[in-house]
């Protein structure tokens, strides 16, 4: 495939966060299209249901809107689904910690999971052990 | 005045073919312009996001809502996210894998049309994108899946 040799060299210098940035505003944005495509909402109706303009919806669609916290958690609320579990479902490196007593152990795991979390029932562990998925961390490739 | 304008294949990705437009007594594309005029310091961010952006997309597809209007329905800006510097950089989405990138400036006005340099850029991206389509018709231009082949080397009034 053709590239193009300037680009290329700026590709060499883009900084991590900014491929990231692009990765997770494009992860957001098509999570809502799925929502509103399985709900048959229309960007118009998400519009009038958030109380704002169809050309500010069209806005936080094009994949670099930067959402806060605040409207990603009232777009979940108004769509009864939630965004963020979807968004981290790429392939990453998952860590999970585990701690028996003084003894812990780490686990990384590599690829897609749906949600980022570890049922019990999943582990083969002895009934006194912790699994501290809150010290889950979450690394795109 | 007539000038005859080159378009070009610039980047291929697995799911867009990246065209630009060049002037033929020119030797930069706009695009290569576009890059020349903002390659100081104060736009390095937004060059590195644009070039992020335009590999999301060539991964993914030109898809329509990715894309800001300009003008004309297939006349697109490309969004750069805040915080960030005001440019702006122009494309004619022929497809969803295929876009033709033309040139960009800085945004100092509220719309492109109170700006000189903007607004012609947005209508060059206009004429070369309507003649391609124009072309396209009447079987002088094949615009395939991903590609754009004939004549791709015209004329446009500006």
């Amino acid at each position: 495939m053709k590239k193009n040799a300037r680009l290329e060299e700026i590709r060499k210098k883009i900084p991590q966060e900014v491929k990231l940035m692009i990765n997770h505003s494009f992860a957001i944005v098509d999570r809502i299209d799925e929502i509103l495509t399985k709900k048959k909402i229309s960007q118009r109706e998400l519009a009038q249901i958030l109380g704002k303009s169809e050309s500010e919806i069209s806005k936080w669609m094009r994949g670099t809107h930067n959402f806060t916290i605040k409207t990603i958690s009232k777009l979940e609320a108004v769509l009864g689904e939630p965004i963020f579990e979807k968004a981290t479902k790429e392939p990453g490196i998952f860590v999970f910690n585990f701690t028996n007593g003084s003894t812990s152990i780490s686990m990384a795991i590599r690829g897609a999971i749906q949600n980022p979390g570890v049922q019990r029932s999943y582990m083969i562990v002895p009934q006194e052990s912790e699994i501290s998925t809150e010290e889950l961390s979450y690394q795109l490739n | 005045m007539k000038r005859l304008i080159c378009v070009e294949l610039h980047e291929e990705h697995p799911a867009v073919s990246y065209y630009t437009i060049r002037f033929s007594d020119e030797k930069e594309t706009l695009f290569d312009q576009f890059l020349t005029n903002f390659s100081d310091e104060k736009f390095k961010t937004d060059i590195f996001t644009i070039t992020a952006w335009l590999d999301k997309i060539g991964s993914v597809g030109a898809l329509e809502r990715y894309f800001k209007p300009e003008g004309h329905p297939k006349v697109k800006a490309i969004p750069i996210p805040p915080p960030s510097s005001a440019l702006r950089l122009y494309c004619f989405r022929v497809s969803e894998s295929i876009l033709v990138l033309a040139g960009g400036g800085e945004k100092k006005t509220k719309t492109y049309q109170e700006d000189a340099v903007l607004s012609e850029l947005v209508r060059i991206t206009k004429k070369v994108g309507k003649k391609l389509l124009r072309l396209s018709e009447s079987g002088k231009i094949s615009i395939a899946h991903k590609g754009l082949s004939g004549k791709l080397t015209f004329e446009i009034e500006l």
